[in-house]
């Protein structure tokens, strides 16, 4: 027999029991619209938030602090997990050395920042503190610049600023009241810059604060790739100590330290590697933060729903999977005369065989075509609400094209698994019935 | 000749609770190619279960079929449905049309089940229901058509694959004997054409006078073969030739 005769037998015998064939065909939907969802959320996140982060370096990245730099709390503790503490660490040059020599850490940046700098050019001013870096800064944050480069190794006493490019909006008239987000028309590596200190402990009696001025000027300009680096104006930590250590008087009340740091950034080579590095650090008495670990629990919270989503999957399958044979067995006892028939006439036991299983295959799959045309709409559904509520949009459905092929795939099987027996019990069927009289 | 059917000490016993019935009880006979054979007997006498042995529907206890010159009673299953689908057509009692499908589908499906083109066996189908007079009724559905009608599309299936040797159990038994003449006429006219072998049961005495040869059973054994051809030798026409202007007249 051709397979075009047999496929239309199949789908001849399936549309003359329309309403149990759909009926049949719905257990395929669910089963297969939940297993495809299930799917789609890991997928999702993997994608959706994990890609965008991987391409912008977010995710081997780790973001380290002490509590020592701002508070003289010697009891102060790091949290290794609920239980476990070790004592926390100040983050100096060597505990940088130490951080710098564990495996798979490729660069460490410590920082400083100072909120109370305003970095100013001619009457334009803006509200972005500075955040001193040393030069591996450029490769731990990632930078890709698009004007000019990194720092010099010779600048002297001025301080060099690389602007994050979208703080050049924030340059503006300190009078002005408007928010322009258009950044102004500078030529910026040749203007002339200046970062103020504006002192509040030394305020004149209206309360504005004694300013100290600062040559200063931008050396580059970091290109905005989705992630954090442009949101910053960055200036060289070792001039900045240089002027601290000069202007010793200047500074003394402003609670800033050289002997450590703040905070700093660790890029580690593999995002599988991150959380590894990110607890050996913490094992030195280092704050660490990382998006990897965000992502963990994020993945630990969809998985739940994953599971729960693949068990209503799995349990819609098997009812499916004996609804088809149901409905098949009920179809061949009404069929038995009409099977005989066929073998009487000369069709072959494997022909029969072939088109029972054809038929329940066809219920697996245009069951799952129709389920994994509502596994779109739910995804629409879970992304339109999770979309709303904000979640760094961090839930997400996506269903690939491999995706729809698996579940079509495996629901065509659901179906041709469960009208193996069917299909043995018609072969099987005596030629005799078509003889015998009711 | 050589025989195109041997049957060989035949048994068939049947088990009814405790009983045991033998429905064919020693049959030995030889069938030729092209002949025409009715077989006859009372109700019980065991007819169908011969008739249903020789298509390969059923199994004999004990005895040899040897058919085309395979031995039916050592086949398997899927080998008898290989051996019906290369040389039996089978007619029904019942008709046995399948309902859903038209006169045209009903007769293409035993070319269906041989893998012959559409096209090609669009063709057959047509040319065979216009033999049988039908080119009127092509996409009627077996409910929309009267009895002799249904059991014509039956013929043109049985025929249309061209069988070497046809089985028909009461082919008229569900129809008026006008009916039933002109059937019969058209089921002898075809299988001559196609030089089938034809085997009939009947109990309708009219029907196998028209027989080459008739086979009388009864209790499962044959009593009686009469073969009408010697009486029709011993007259210097032939009787087939005097049968065809009657086939002729339906249709
Ligand atoms: N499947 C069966 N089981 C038991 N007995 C059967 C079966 N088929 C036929 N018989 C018996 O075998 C005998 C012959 O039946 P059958 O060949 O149908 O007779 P006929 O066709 O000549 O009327 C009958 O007595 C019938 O009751
Ligand atoms: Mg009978």
């Amino acid at each position: 027999m051709r397979w075009t005769d047999l496929l239309r037998m199949s789908a001849q015998n399936l549309w003359r029991r329309k309403l149990r064939t759909i009926l049949t065909m719905v257990g395929v939907m669910i089963g297969t619209a939940s297993i495809v969802v299930m799917v789609s959320l890991g997928i999702g996140i993997n994608q959706g938030y994990i890609d965008s982060l991987s391409e912008t370096g977010e995710l081997t990245r780790i973001q380290i602090s002490s509590q020592l730099y701002w508070s003289s709390n010697n009891n102060a503790v790091v949290y290794l997990d609920d239980e476990t503490t070790v004592k926390a660490q100040k983050l100096d040059d060597t505990m940088i050395r130490k951080i710098s020599a564990l495996d798979h850490v490729e660069s460490v940046s410590p920082y400083m920042s100072f909120y109370n700098f305003q970095v100013r050019t001619g009457k334009l001013q803006s509200y972005y503190g500075l955040l001193a870096v040393n030069s591996s800064a450029i490769k731990t944050l990632n930078f890709e610049f698009k004007e000019g480069g990194g720092f010099s190794s010779s600048a002297g006493e001025t301080l060099e600023l690389i602007l994050g490019e979208n703080t050049l909006a924030s340059f503006r008239k300190q009078s002005s009241q408007v928010w322009d987000n258009e950044a102004p028309d500078l030529d910026w590596l040749n203007e002339k810059f200046t970062v103020v200190l504006q002192d509040y402990n030394n305020a004149d009696s209206d309360g504005n604060p004694k300013e100290y001025e600062f040559k200063a000027r931008v050396v580059g300009i970091v290109k905005d790739n989705g992630g954090d680096a442009a949101y910053n104006i960055y200036t060289n930590i070792d001039t900045m100590k240089r002027i601290i250590q000069k202007h010793k008087s200047v500074f003394k009340d402003q609670n800033i330290k050289t002997d450590q740091y703040e905070q700093g950034y660790v890029r580690v080579d593999d995002f599988n590697n991150v959380l590894d590095v990110q607890s050996q650090i913490k094992e030195l008495g280092i704050d660490a933060w990382s998006y990897a670990q965000m992502i963990q629990s994020m993945q630990q919270q969809s998985r739940s729903l994953q599971l729960m989503l693949g068990g209503i999957g799995a349990v819609a399958m098997l009812v499916a999977a004996i609804s088809i044979a149901n409905t098949m067995l009920m179809s061949i006892y009404e069929r038995t005369k009409e099977i005989g028939v066929m073998k009487v006439l000369g069709c072959r036991m494997s022909s029969i065989g072939a088109m029972f299983l054809c038929e329940a295959a066809i219920i697996g799959l245009v069951g799952g075509i129709v389920g994994l045309a509502f596994s779109y709409g739910i995804g629409a559904v879970v992304n339109m609400v999770l979309g709303a509520s904000g979640a760094y949009s961090s839930f997400r459905s996506v269903i690939p094209l491999w995706l729809c092929l698996v579940g079509l795939g495996f629901s065509t099987m659901v179906g041709v698994l469960a009208g193996l027996y069917p299909s043995q019990r018609a072969m099987r069927l005596s030629a005799l019935a078509a003889i015998r009289t009711e | 000749m050589e025989p195109i059917i041997k049957l060989r000490n035949l048994v068939k016993v049947y088990h009814v609770g405790d009983e045991k019935l033998r429905a064919l009880d020693g049959v030995n006979l030889d069938v030729y190619p092209g002949e025409f054979l009715c077989i006859v007997g009372r109700s019980g006498s065991g007819k169908s279960t011969l008739l249903n042995m020789l298509a390969g529907l059923e199994k004999p206890t004990r005895g040899a079929i040897q058919i085309a010159g395979e031995r039916l009673d050592k086949m398997n299953e899927s080998q008898l449905v290989r051996f019906r689908l290369q040389h039996v057509g089978f007619i029904f009692q019942q008709f046995n049309l399948f309902p859903s499908l038209t006169a045209l589908e009903n007769v293409t499906m035993p070319l269906v089940y041989r893998g012959v083109a559409p096209k090609v066996r669009k063709k057959k189908a047509l040319a065979i229901l216009k033999q049988l007079g039908l080119s009127t009724h092509v996409k009627h559905k077996p409910s929309q058509m009267s009895g002799g009608q249904q059991q014509r599309v039956g013929i043109a299936r049985a025929l249309v694959a061209s069988p070497e040797i046809v089985f028909a159990d009461e082919p008229t038994g569900n129809l008026d004997s006008r009916t039933s003449d002109e059937i019969l006429g058209l089921i002898k006219e075809i299988a001559r054409k196609n030089g089938a072998t034809l085997i009939m049961v009947t109990h309708d005495n009219s029907i196998a006078e028209r027989a080459d040869r008739v086979v009388r059973l009864l209790d499962g054994k044959i009593i009686e073969i009469i073969d009408n051809r010697q009486n029709a030798q011993e007259q210097p026409q032939a009787p087939q030739n005097n049968q065809s202007p009657k086939e002729e007249l339906p249709a």
